[in-house]
């Protein structure tokens, strides 16, 4: 091999690595501007404008939000039903469909009064129109879980989303569009069911009107 | 708490190999299954506790429902004791019951109070308790024992890392005993570390190898060694400073052996413990002097329900509990033409314990209430042959 080349590999080599270098540095700085952007949100909506904590969270849950919309869902994600039969989430879904997540380790009392609030609207909607997806980490528990509140619309099991909003261990709504693209999604407050009510009632409009 | 001295029995578990099995009709003569009543009123999560008293079932479930709801003999649903709620005779943490003779006490641990109830259920009374602790059994007629993992009562400091303590009707503490330093040792609760066996209360804290004898007067003894010989866990794996070490021992590499839940019937004891994670059994016969051990008991006398999640016993009658999904999904496996068919794994004549499955299982459905089983065990065992279950490679 001639020196030339060996030396073009060299500088190849050093330029690839100072771009990934400045490209990690770039992400990093972002993320910590924006991590800031949110403490400093908080901050204001707290002291300054002095915001009721739920208020707050709620303002803050904006952001969560907007991170999860947009963003693609796997179609070939697998999920269970209550007989442990496999399907995919593209074989669950047909167009538009409003979507429940929940895992077992989010807040009880908040899981309930967000189930409580999906079902009086899930019937208005359309049953085929909606879906609710659980994380569980045994059956006995989702077994438990479908007795105790008398479920009698499927709970399809699933590992996971994949979502952003999955770190932040709470239960959530959205709309999954026929692209399998995400949209309108909403997290509840058991503190703020009106903004709940006020989200499915927006639901029920865009599914039956629109 | 002053000691007393017993006669102490040791037994010595013998089968630690996980391919030799025992059958059911080695130390059972039948076992048999009750549904209990699936209705909005009867729902139970998880059952946590079961007393059976003047053919009454006693279940607690502190977790998902936190109620003790009462069922017949045949599992219909009777009543619910109290209520989750703020109110007279009503409580936030159902912890543990205790059935007297004419009335159920259920103590709430969040209130740390213990509420009186009569047998109809109907509230009586309240009394503030000036402690917290697990569990509770009353020892006399004026006299409680009151069990607690190194109890965490920072006010009272007399009682500061006191897991037993004897108190009477006003909760004036008597007798303590089993201290260890406080947050020196990791704690461990366990749902049966009390369990009575006709006039008997016992006493085994978790990962223990010693069982007690509390007597009426709550002096405590030694009554039940289990003898692990080189399987026994160190003591210092106990420590907090070695949780990891615990973990990593309890999980993975260890073959040393943690004893978890206990029953001492008049004949027998049994006791569960595991090595490396794997759950066996251990049946001691006292009438007999003989011991089986084994990680697989299969059930060869009607093949639907497992030997697992044994809570409590009467006489030598051992209780416990499988999921409705389970059972549903254990009859599932078969068609019920397979059932028929079955004769057992010993090949045995029992043609008619498919139809007894089948007729038990008919209707169930997969989110229905949990099922209790019952063991009737055998008053006098043999030295059974360990069947060989596989051959691990």
């Amino acid at each position: 091999m001639s020196t030339s080349t060996q030396k073009n590999k060299k500088v190849t080599f050093i330029l690839l690595s100072c771009f990934l270098c400045l490209t990690n540095i770039f992400f990093i700085r972002q993320f910590f501007a924006q991590k800031k952007n949110f403490n400093e949100i908080e901050s204001i909506l707290k002291k300054q404008w002095n915001v009721q904590p739920i208020e707050a969270d709620i303002y803050e849950d904006i952001f969560k939000m907007l991170q999860m919309d947009r963003t693609n869902i796997n179609p070939e994600i697998v999920l269970f039903d209550e007989f442990k039969k496999k399907y995919t989430l593209k074989d669950k879904t047909e167009g538009k469909t409003l979507i429940m997540h929940y895992s077992q380790l989010n807040c009880n009392v908040c899981v309930d009064s967000a189930l409580t609030s999906f079902l009086k609207y899930a019937s208005k909607i359309d049953y085929k129109n909606t879906l609710i997806l659980a994380s569980y980490v045994n059956w006995a528990d989702y077994y438990t879980f479908k007795r105790l509140n008398s479920m009698k619309i499927p709970v399809y099991m699933i590992d996971s989303l994949g979502s952003p909003l999955e770190e932040f261990n709470i239960p959530y709504f959205f709309i999954l569009n026929e692209d399998f693209t995400v949209s309108h999604t909403f997290i509840p407050h058991k503190e703020a069911l009106h903004y709940t009510d006020s989200y499915l009632k927006l639901m029920e409009y865009l599914f039956n009107y629109q | 708490m002053d000691t007393d001295h017993d006669s102490i029995i040791i037994i010595t578990p013998q089968n630690f190999d996980r391919s030799r099995g025992l059958f059911f009709s080695h130390f059972m003569d039948t076992v048999w299954g009750v549904r209990l009543e699936t209705s909005a009123k009867s729902l139970i999560g998880t059952i946590d506790k079961i007393k059976l008293e003047e053919n009454v079932f006693y279940i607690l479930d502190k977790y998902n429902t936190k109620t003790l709801k009462c069922f017949d003999i045949q599992g219909n649903y009777l009543q619910t004791v109290g209520q989750v709620g703020g109110g007279p005779g009503e409580y936030i943490e159902p912890t543990d019951f205790y059935i007297d003779k004419n009335q159920i006490i259920i103590y709430d641990q969040f209130h740390s109070k213990l509420l009186f109830y009569n047998k109809n259920g109907e509230f009586v009374k309240e009394k503030t308790l000036p402690f917290i602790f697990s569990h509770f059994n009353k020892i006399q007629e004026n006299s409680y024992l009151m069990e607690a993992v190194d109890a965490d009562n920072y006010h009272l400091e007399e009682l500061l890392g006191y897991s037993l303590w004897v108190c009477d009707s006003s909760f004036v503490i008597n007798k303590k005993g089993r201290y260890r330093e406080k947050d020196k040792f990791t704690r461990y609760n366990s749902q049966t570390s009390l369990q009575s066996s006709k006039e008997n209360l016992f006493y085994k804290p978790l990962y223990n190898d010693t069982i007690f004898h509390i007597h009426t007067n709550g002096n405590i003894s030694s009554k039940y060694v289990i003898d692990f010989k080189d399987k026994k866990a160190p003591e210092r794996l106990l420590l907090q400073e070695n949780r990891r070490l615990l973990q990593e021992e309890f999980h993975e590499r260890s073959s040393y052996a943690f004893g978890y839940t206990y029953i001492i019937t008049p004949n027998y004891l049994y006791h569960t413990y595991s090595i490396q994670r794997n759950l066996y059994s251990l049946i001691h016969s006292f009438k007999d002097n003989i011991t089986l051990t084994a990680f697989h008991i299969i059930n060869d006398i009607n093949e639907i329900f497992p030997f697992q999640r044994i809570l409590t016993s009467q006489d030598n009658l051992l209780i416990g509990y499988m999921d409705g999904n389970s059972l549903y999904e254990q009859y599932n496996y078969h068609t019920d033409e397979e059932w028929r068919n079955l004769k057992g794994i010993k090949q045995q004549d029992r043609s008619k314990t498919g139809e007894q499955v089948i007729e038990f299982c008919r209707d169930i459905q997969i989110e229905d209430n949990p099922i209790l089983i019952f063991y009737q065990l055998k008053e006098n065992i043999n030295i059974p042959t360990y069947v060989n279950i596989y051959t691990e490679e």
